[in-house]
């Protein structure tokens, strides 16, 4: 399959003139952002590709209801929002296991890729998604909050408290190995 | 101008007007307190930058649910023509080099004999010890894969023809899975949908660096009759 990138308008038009096949080449522009804003979410692999294809799929069906075809994303991180949140409802008072936290990713130590993936899921989800929107996904303010259908100071007070809290975990995890460190010194 | 307070974030983001960024900036440079609060903030983002992007474990590949009800209840109609032909052709070529590698080529001996293995009799492998010698794609000797061909071309012919058989049986099987999964669940059918682009998509990929290795494999290729 030749996948050419394009900007999103052009292939939404070609969508909803007929050529639904065109829909991949939104999916495999979106697919990896969309993948990790849910894995980030969510923390577990099987469960956000699921999360992902599924919002693939609403969005598709819902295609024709985008007023502003130059928003595609935004729009399309605020389904993938509803499908997490949704699952989220769904899931109230279950236990899961994290992330395995050996997938994809072994260029910083480990500890320090340990201590911000709990650091981050320590957050509430509300302020974990802002601070997944806005570090990893790079969205503007006014985008998270249409996103959370919430105020944009809502969101950046979500921000803000996410990372005071975010500070707080990893000031106490670099005391701890400074402190470990020191007794092992010993 | 008063300390940043609710627009730090802003700040650090760099999503102020660009009147109220200089301003802003020029606050920072003279407030320790800012300075501090600015840096503590940059620290969690740098902190939270360095965990990497991961890849999605399989693609998600949409195929338009709308179809006429005469439509081929048959496995092409999952795939435009066009995927089908370099998919086989691909699988043909993948085939040839899994059976010189894994039958008859001794890689770790030095004294590297090709032949395919077919023109003579091979022990029975079980499927495990297979599996345990993968074959070493970045450092095949096409030149002597090429020898072997020549040697016996008909056993090659025989070789390609089983293999191209398996790989179009494994190719039924996952489509009668989404034959039978047509009017259940949409994710599932999807997932099916994913594998089986999946196989085309690594068999594509493996022909197109089997074609970049030149001469030899250019040949097996016309040979086949897949040019």
């Amino acid at each position: 399959m030749n996948l050419e990138p394009a900007d999103d308008r052009t292939i939404i038009e070609r969508v909803l003139a007929g050529d639904a096949n065109a829909f991949n080449l939104l999916v495999w522009q979106w697919e990896k952002p969309i993948y990790n804003y849910i894995l980030r979410l969510v923390r577990r692999p099987e469960d956000a590709m699921d999360l992902c294809q599924e919002s693939f799929l609403k969005a598709y069906r819902e295609l024709h209801s985008l007023k502003d075809r130059d928003r595609f994303s935004p729009w399309l991180y605020r389904i993938a929002h509803n499908v997490c949140y949704s699952r989220f409802r769904k899931d109230q008072g279950k236990t899961f296991v994290e992330i395995d936290p050996e997938i994809g990713a072994r260029r910083i130590p480990i500890e320090n890729r340990l201590a911000v993936e709990k650091a981050l899921a320590g957050l509430p989800e509300d302020q974990r998604e802002v601070v997944v929107l806005k570090v990893y996904q790079g969205l503007k303010f006014d985008e998270i909050a249409a996103i959370q259908d919430a105020p944009v100071s809502t969101v950046k007070s979500r921000l803000y408290m996410g990372f005071e809290k975010m500070k707080s975990v990893l000031t106490d995890a670099v005391d701890e190995r400074r402190s470990r460190g020191a007794d092992s010194g010993r | 101008m008063s300390h940043l307070e609710d627009r730090l974030a802003e700040f650090v983001f760099e999503e102020l007007p660009p009147d109220e960024m200089g301003t802003a900036r020029h606050h920072v440079a003279q407030c320790l307190d800012c300075q501090a609060r600015v840096s503590d903030f940059r620290q969690v983002r740098h902190r939270l930058e360095q965990l990497p992007s991961m890849d999605p474990p399989r693609r998600v590949v949409f195929v338009p649910e709308a179809r006429p009800a005469s439509a081929s209840r048959g496995w092409t109609r999952w795939f435009p023509p066009v995927w089908a032909v370099p998919g086989i052709a691909a699988a043909v070529l993948v085939g040839f080099v899994l059976m010189a590698g894994g039958v008859s080529v001794d890689w770790a001996g030095g004294g590297v004999q090709v032949g395919l293995g077919l023109s003579e009799p091979v022990p029975p492998a079980s499927p495990v010890a297979a599996q345990e010698a993968p074959v070493d794609y970045d450092n095949l000797d096409y030149g002597r894969i090429t020898a072997g061909i020549e040697a016996d071309v008909p056993a090659f012919e025989a070789a390609l023809a089983r293999y191209r058989q398996d790989y179009m049986a494994e190719i039924e099987l996952l489509a009668s899975r989404i034959d039978a999964l047509d009017t259940g669940n949409q994710l599932e059918i999807l997932r099916v949908r994913s594998d089986l682009s999946r196989m085309y998509d690594t068999q594509q990929s493996v022909m197109r660096e089997f074609y970049g290795q030149g001469a030899a494999l250019q040949m097996v290729a016309e040979r086949v009759g897949l040019e």
